[in-house]
Parts: structure tokens; C-alpha cells; sequence
């Protein structure tokens, strides 16, 4: 159940960001941190572990950093589903270290990344915007 | 290219310390303690010289403060993993630009680099 959760609010925190981050009035860093600010507080009063679902959340905005002209919706959720699994196993072993949210995000999107260029199918939107 | 560094290495600092001192010393949740200062810093005026470079130094800055307090113990330390920290952002600049999580990634390798030269320095 909690690995559905997390794997969900990966996924949710990444592609909000994304959406958010092409806004006018935001960039992907405003986007990220204000996404991670409003979900710490819902998540506070409507969960018993705000800080490790907050996390998951967390991380999955960095997914959604992502520049859309090099990701489309696509790649986000498949990156965000594999940052949710680094979240579980590779996180809890740098534990105490900054940035291990993130590089936990940029090896997800990274393998994405290797997978598009070995010829994984990839959004038809982001692949027109490559060419 | 010196002002830029320096720039950068005190919106990095600032992102850091202040990330740093919310957790450790006023118990502010890791996210918020994170986020807040990052938030703030989105708002630092974009400029043609130097771009968004600034808010992003601040974001990579935040990250590397989310360390434990049981591996940072002063602010000498702090402003090391900022040199660090921003020497690794200047360099990797170019590369990788628009992947996600490219930020965290400077922050935990200039965390895991000031780890290994604490070892040698203290």
C-alpha cells in the first residue's frame, strides 16, 4: 500500500510540476518548491507519515524539472515510477545525505533517457519538439 | 567570470546555510526546510548577464543543506560544501541541461566530494 503511495505521488508531483512549470508565471523551480510547500501541508493533515509521503512528492517534482522539450508526459511518468522504486531502496542508503532525492530523479530520468535513445516509444508531442 | 562564480557561490551558500538552519536548529521538516528558501530565492530577479543561474544555485544550495546535522557541525564546513558545491555547478553548467534532478545530483556529489575531504582536512 505504501509503495502504491509513493509510486502515486511521484507521479502526481512530477507531472504537476511539469504542467505548472510551463505556466507564465512560474519556472521549474518556483513550480517545484511551491508544489513541495502546498503538499507538505496537505499531506500533514491528512496522512500519519507527512514526511516520507512529502519526500516521494518531493523527488517527483524534480522529475518534472525535466525540460519539456527534451521529456513529454510519457517519459515523466515512467521516470516518476522509477524514481519512486530508487525512493524505496536506493534513498534509505543515503540516508542524512543532501541530494539524495535528487540524484535518485536524475538516474530515473537519465535511464529514461539511454531507454529513448535505444528506441523506447516516447510522447508524440516531446519526439515532434526533438526532430 | 569571477563575479559569476562568487554569485553563484552565494546564492549557493545561502540556499545551504539557511536550508540547514531551519532543520537542524528550528526543527522545520526536511521538505519545508527545503522548499522555503527555495521558493524565496524564485523570486531573485533574472538578469541578462546571468540568467536563472542565481535561483537555480539557491534550489542546488537547499539540497545540499538537507544534510544530517550529525555531518555538518559548523558553518566553516558549510561554506566548504559551497565551494565545492558551486565549483561542481559551474563546471557541469552545460551538460545535461533540462534533465530532472540535475541540481540534486551537484548537491549530493559535492556532499559525498566534502565528505571524503573532511576525512583528509579534520
Amino acid at each position: 500500500m505504501v509503495t502504491l503511495v509513493i509510486m502515486l505521488l511521484a507521479t502526481v508531483g512530477a507531472l504537476a510540476t511539469f504542467l505548472l512549470a510551463k505556466s507564465a508565471y512560474f519556472d521549474a523551480i518556483r513550480a517545484s518548491s511551491t508544489l513541495a510547500i502546498i503538499a507538505y501541508l496537505v499531506l500533514y493533515v491528512s496522512t500519519d507519515n507527512p514526511d516520507l509521503y512529502a519526500a516521494a512528492f518531493f523527488g517527483g517534482t524534480f522529475v518534472g524539472m525535466s525540460a519539456p522539450h527534451r521529456f513529454g508526459w510519457y517519459t515523466q511518468v515512467s521516470a516518476a515510477l522509477l524514481f519512486a522504486l530508487l525512493f524505496q531502496f536506493l534513498v534509505p542508503r543515503l540516508n542524512g545525505y543532501g541530494g539524495a532525492l535528487g540524484v535518485s530523479a536524475f538516474l530515473s530520468v537519465c535511464v529514461c533517457h539511454i531507454a529513448i535513445l535505444l528506441g523506447a516509444p516516447r510522447s508524440k508531442n516531446s519526439a515532434r519538439e526533438a526532430k | 567570470m569571477v563575479r559569476f562564480f562568487i554569485i553563484k557561490y552565494i546564492a549557493f551558500f545561502l540556499g545551504c546555510a539557511s536550508c540547514f538552519m531551519l532543520h537542524s536548529l528550528l526543527g522545520v521538516p526536511l521538505v519545508l526546510a527545503a522548499a522555503l528558501p527555495a521558493f524565496v530565492g524564485s523570486f531573485i530577479p533574472l538578469s541578462k548577464q546571468y540568467g536563472a543561474h542565481p535561483r537555480a544555485a539557491v534550489y542546488a544550495g537547499c539540497f545540499a543543506g538537507m544534510c544530517s546535522a550529525e555531518l555538518l557541525s559548523d558553518y566553516w564546513q558549510l561554506s566548504l560544501l559551497a565551494l565545492i558545491g558551486t565549483s561542481l555547478y559551474a563546471l557541469t553548467m552545460n551538460i545535461f541541461a533540462g534533465f530532472g534532478g540535475k541540481l540534486g545530483s551537484v548537491a549530493f556529489v559535492s556532499v559525498a566530494l566534502f565528505m571524503l575531504t573532511q576525512g583528509a582536512l579534520w
